[in-house]
């Protein structure tokens, strides 16, 4: 299908009233969830996922997509106003957004953030719609090694490159993935890990993980903390920006497109690498690299557009391999499988009129996030003073009838409270828990395709390196370790060294 | 100088490889298979290796890391917690308005600065809300009172 008669087809699926009312309800959450600091997208969807079992699969894909590119467009709001990221993405936007909102010039920020985030979201959809058919076009062709290879390059992308100890990152994959295993092997119908608890049967329940993880943990962290949140009153003719500062943002703006987009489409990396890669950009191609740090406007427009466009791309690995970019694109995944819907090349002819209307409802999206914006920022400037004493435990209530309404299993909510201890502990050790999810989701693929493709070249393991493709990820891997394994290798040498002679 | 040995870092290192020893054990009961047929039990203990490996690796980089302040505090453990916990064993015998009540009034106790009125005005908001929505709106099956 061309592109031409696909954006036919999905201004028809996607310009419905239903369709625009579940976009709208979408884009809103998102923001809301965006703007509130210390919950992110993540907790948004396990909140309405019981609001989408009624609806039809396309409108609450629509709806659920819509919550975590409308977090993006929220994240920025506390980052610049309070200094206080509100989802982990937009952390780098408080750098230089801050000391703007200090110097009086948070409406410029705001208004800034909000158009470069409406750039990068259209110039990454551009780039979902010519490549992810095109991708899944050639995905076709995979055989389960290339399929093993990816997700392999996938899942120690999503180790190495968050921010952190690369070795703390690899373990909390692997223990993903070995929780991956917990229920019965659908090879040979085994049942593992089961500790006779019948509910571990089935295995663990992917939004209670997530849910523990991303939720609860967050709440345990921030919890208790006395906060002083009074964020200033910003005016509408405060927002309009000089000359001289459009002038200066529109060119990190492309930049941080193209970045974020790059980094959206590798699978494993996500939004927040794509804020930090794109604001070092910046500041390595700056004339001024001392303007950093003290509002300099484009410190604020290369990541907000980075983490857009790479929210957006990341969903070009998702629809056409089923592999997901981040683990907010991964726990998206597992709600789409609820609905019956399972992503993978061949899902770009089956199900043409889902995606093209998903890609439609994406423009639509960015275009009341615009609209939201700009005419109602002092609306949810004054959401960021709803104190949090009455905000977590409204939280925990929805997250507990969220995950609840999954399977109606109290068991999966007892999940959550181990998952909520587990990942609060590792946040406080410094292992990173997005890897972690990762590994859970792709685990059972990844199996499945390792022993698929063992089995079809006969026990021989070459075949993932004499594949071409799959050799190709396989290296790119190889290389990806080897960047983080060496610097410290060698700093150790040269340590050492001296001593022996 | 040598730095002090981080004590923290080596015994979370630890703790992820006895959790990788104690996977390989329990998967040795499950049948291993060969290469080309693997048996259940072939991935778990490849990954139950792998998790020993990084444990130890990990208490290896890190014994001579500088110590981060921890940070943990019991309070909102103890009370958030605590109030899911209450959620979970109240949903299913008592029915879901005791339950989100109970919720709510020991999960604020996670916050200091709550007062009594504002605790008992957000339980019974949240639990009409989530009753007319949840239950009267989209039929999620549980009972407002009862199992």
């Amino acid at each position: 299908m061309d592109l031409f008669s696909g954006l036919a087809l999905g201004l028809q699926v996607a310009i419905t009233g239903q369709a625009l009312l579940f976009c709208l309800v979408g884009v809103s959450v998102g923001m809301f969830i965006g703007v509130l600091p210390g919950i992110g997208p993540l907790a948004a969807v396990a909140m309405t996922l019981p609001i989408t079992y009624h609806l039809e699969p396309m409108s609450a894909l629509i709806m659920l997509a819509g919550i975590f590119y409308g977090a993006q467009y929220g994240g920025s709001t506390a980052s610049i106003l309070l200094n206080l990221p509100g989802t982990s993405t937009t952390a780098v936007t408080a750098l230089d957004g801050y000391p703007m909102a200090q110097q009086g010039r948070a409406g410029v920020a705001l208004f800034i953030t909000t158009l470069t985030s409406f750039f990068g979201g259209c110039f990454a959809i551009v780039l979902v719609m010519s490549f992810a058919p095109a991708l899944g076009q050639m995905a076709l062709k995979f055989s389960s090694a290339e399929y093993f290879s990816i997700m392999l390059l996938g899942l120690v992308a999503a180790a190495t490159m968050s921010l952190g100890s690369p070795l703390k990152g690899l373990l909390s994959v692997v223990i993903g993935l070995l929780l991956s295993t917990i229920g019965m092997d659908p090879t040979s119908g085994h049942v593992r890990y089961s500790f006779g608890v019948l509910e571990l049967q089935d295995g663990l329940n992917l939004v209670a993980i997530a849910m523990g993880l991303f939720g609860v943990a967050e709440i345990l962290k921030n919890a208790g903390k006395p906060r002083d949140l009074e964020p200033q009153k910003v005016r509408m003719r405060e927002l309009m920006p000089t000359r001289q500062d459009l002038k200066e943002c529109w060119k990190p703006t492309i930049r941080g497109s193209v970045v974020g987009s790059f980094v959206g489409i590798l699978p494993g990396a996500g939004p927040t690498l794509a804020a930090f890669l794109a604001y070092a950009l910046e500041k390595r191609v700056s004339h001024q690299p001392d303007k950093f740090g003290r509002g300099a406007i484009e410190g604020i427009s290369a990541p907000e557009a980075a983490n857009n466009a790479s929210t957006q791309a990341a969903f070009i690995p998702t629809l056409a391999l089923g592999i997901p970019g981040d683990a907010g694109m991964a726990v998206l995944l597992g709600a789409m499988m609820i609905h019956g819907i399972t992503p993978r090349p061949e899902f770009f002819t089956t199900n043409a009129d889902l995606f093209w209307g998903l890609v439609v409802s994406f423009w639509i999206g960015n275009l009341m996030l615009l609209v939201l914006n700009i005419p109602l920022i002092g609306f949810w400037v004054r959401i960021l003073r709803v104190p949090q004493r009455l905000l977590f435990p409204a939280i925990l209530f929805f997250i507990c009838i969220g995950v609840y309404s999954v399977n109606n299993s109290a068991f999966d909510v007892m999940t959550v409270i181990f998952f909520g201890i587990a990942g609060y502990l590792m946040n406080a050790y410094g292992y990173p828990t997005a890897p972690l999810l990762m590994g859970f989701i792709l685990g059972p693929m990844l199996e499945q395709h390792f022993r698929r493709a063992l089995l079809f070249s006969r026990g021989d393991i070459m075949t993932f390196v004499e594949r071409p493709i799959s050799g190709a990820f396989l290296l790119v891997t190889l290389l990806l370790v080897l960047s983080l394994a060496l610097p410290p290798l060698l700093k150790a040498w040269r340590r050492n060294a001296p001593l022996e002679d | 100088m040598k730095p002090p040995r981080n004590t923290q870092e080596i015994a979370a290192g630890l703790v992820f490889a006895a959790i990788g020893l104690g996977a390989m054990l329990l998967a040795r009961s499950y049948p291993f298979g060969t290469v080309v047929r693997m048996g259940p039990g072939f991935v778990p203990i490849m990954l139950g290796g792998l998790i020993v490996v990084l444990g130890l690796a990990t208490a290896w980089q890190g014994r001579t890391a500088p110590k981060v302040a921890l940070n943990l505090s019991p309070r909102p453990v103890m009370f958030v917690l605590g109030g899911i916990l209450i959620w979970v064993l109240l949903i299913d015998r008592l029915g879901f308005v005791p339950a989100t009540l109970a919720l709510v009034v020991v999960a604020a106790q996670a916050e200091r600065d709550i007062t009594w009125f504002e605790t008992a005005a957000l339980a019974v908001a949240l639990t009409g809300l989530g009753y007319f929505l949840f239950i009267r709106g989209l039929g999620i099956p549980i009972a407002a009172f009862g199992s």
